[in-house]
């Protein structure tokens, strides 16, 4: 029996096991997932002429896409099967851009993506959050991980954290607040 | 600013979330349309989450891509192969075949003549080829160049991923552009880049004109300082290289030789050059680098010329 650092597919042998862990977004369980339709992936769309770079971009874009709407997939169809699409679309995605390189026309707008993520990204709050985040204490962190990465319940937080649930919501706003603060832009 | 109190933001956090009975979920959008503050918090709480969540789901993918790249854990089992690629393979097969029919023809007149010499003599003359005319076999690969040229590129994203290190600190009038770099938007970043900070607005030529890439650069034209200067070009070849573009990185990249850049433009110009599929070009830089005892990225020029020397093993 292979080592689950070796091979992180052995605690999950079905779809049935890999989707609650990936909804839990167990690191172990997004290894296994990601390793296993990387190398189908770049099997099957590299010999349609994509570079490798084009490919890896194009299958991690698709994993955080995935990753995001994780919460709302079913069994209805095989994990796999519904990966491949995002990643396939993803890939279109970065193709068309190449393509608009090179015309070098720079008045074609590029399509844009079908990202359900795509508009709610704001890059300089991005840039911004990542700092923030940093400031925070490691059990702020994990609070927040917890919460808004894991989506554990308030209780499960408290379960993990052993602290009462009240604790958890009032970390929680402490936390907000903090964020509030560093990320609203200072009137100059 | 209002300062919504926790219970604010339980709610806050139940609407979101759809945990809130009907009820009270229909006296809280009440509450929405007439407390435009409350309505804005919702919003932003929003925003934060969903951002919150990319950021970490991000961090989470790269790693994991890094470390399985590390482990060989996504080496492909199929190639990718490119379109010449697909050619030479079936001039491979095309050769294979023609050397099995070739070979078979040989070996039935072989067969043939030590037996019955008069039935050789009745059969037409067979076209044996030439040493120097033997159909075309697959070429051996280049060592180091054609095999190694997906893994080159695999050694130049999965570092060229990282933050550049050791970069001091950015003027603050190239935000905008680095920003967009940081987001991955890399054409925009070019865009804004490709001319000194306070020309980004001059009209574009007439349709016709010649494209002139150092438009703006001239002294009197230019009006940043020297060090944005340093700065705008690195950025410029940093965002040249993550979108695909090597060669136009390693114009920039080679103008960039100040403190506190050189050493990190020094390093990016490698990964151009493993872009390029161009090891060879890269070696004495991963030297040089190697042999700067404070080099940033002297732990990675080591792994990077293991990484190649172990390419060119037979």
């Amino acid at each position: 029996m292979p080592q689950n650092d070796t091979n992180p597919c052995a605690n999950f042998p079905t779809d049935e096991r890999l989707l609650p862990a990936l909804q839990r977004r167990v690191r172990e369980a997004i290894a296994c997932f990601y390793q296993r339709n990387f190398k189908k992936i770049i099997s099957s769309l590299g010999w349609k002429g994509g570079s490798r770079q084009d490919i890896e971009d194009a299958i991690q874009n698709a994993m955080i896409e995935f990753m995001a709407g994780i919460g709302q997939r079913d069994l209805r169809a095989k994990l796999d099967t519904q990966f491949y699409q995002v990643a396939k679309n993803r890939w279109i995605d970065i193709t068309r851009k190449h393509q608009s390189y090179d015309d070098l026309n720079e008045q074609d707008s590029l399509p844009s993506a079908d990202n359900p993520l795509a508009h709610l990204l704001d890059s300089e709050m991005q840039q911004r959050l990542r700092k923030a985040i940093a400031q925070l204490d490691p059990r702020s962190q994990q609070l927040m991980d917890l919460l808004t990465y894991q989506h554990y319940t308030p209780e499960e937080v408290a379960a993990e954290m052993g602290v009462s649930v009240d604790s958890v919501y009032n970390q929680k706003t402490r936390c907000i607040k903090y964020l509030r603060r560093l990320l609203t832009p200072t009137q100059s | 600013m209002k300062n919504f109190s926790e219970t604010d933001y339980k709610q806050m956090d139940q609407y979101i979330l759809g945990q809130l009975p009907d009820s009270e979920r229909q006296a809280f959008e009440k509450r929405l349309l007439t407390e435009p503050e409350l309505a804005d918090e919702v919003a932003w709480l929003n925003k934060l989450y969903a951002n919150y969540e990319h950021l970490r789901l991000q961090d989470t993918v790269r790693a994991i891509h890094q470390s399985l790249t590390e482990q060989g854990a996504l080496e492909r089992e199929v190639p990718v192969r490119p379109l010449w690629g697909e050619i030479g393979r079936w001039v491979a097969v095309a050769a294979s075949v023609a050397a099995v029919v070739v070979g078979g023809v040989w070996y039935w007149q072989q067969r043939q003549q030590p037996d019955s010499p008069s039935v050789a003599t009745k059969m037409p003359p067979v076209v044996v080829p030439k040493p120097d005319a033997a159909p075309p076999q697959p070429r051996p690969a280049q060592p180091g160049i054609q095999d190694a040229a997906p893994s080159l590129l695999a050694l130049a994203k999965t570092y060229g991923q990282q933050s550049p290190k050791g970069i001091g600190e950015v003027p603050s009038d190239l935000a905008g552009p680095i920003a967009d770099y940081g987001q991955g938007r890399f054409k925009e970043a070019i865009a804004q880049l490709r001319q000194p900070i306070g020309r980004t607005n001059a009209p574009a030529p007439e349709f016709g004109a010649v494209r002139d890439d150092t438009a703006g650069e001239s002294p009197s034209a230019a009006t940043e300082s020297a060090q944005t200067t340093v700065y705008r070009r690195f950025y410029l070849g940093l965002s040249y290289f993550q979108n695909g573009q090597p060669k136009q990185a390693l114009t920039e990249l080679e103008r960039v030789n100040r403190p506190p850049l050189a050493q990190t433009a020094q390093w990016y110009r490698v990964l151009a050059y493993l872009q390029l599929r161009q090891p060879e070009a890269a070696r004495p830089l991963l030297d040089q680098i190697q042999n700067q005892p404070n080099h940033p990225y002297q732990t990675e020029a080591n792994l990077v010329a293991n990484a190649l020397a172990a390419q060119n093993q037979p």
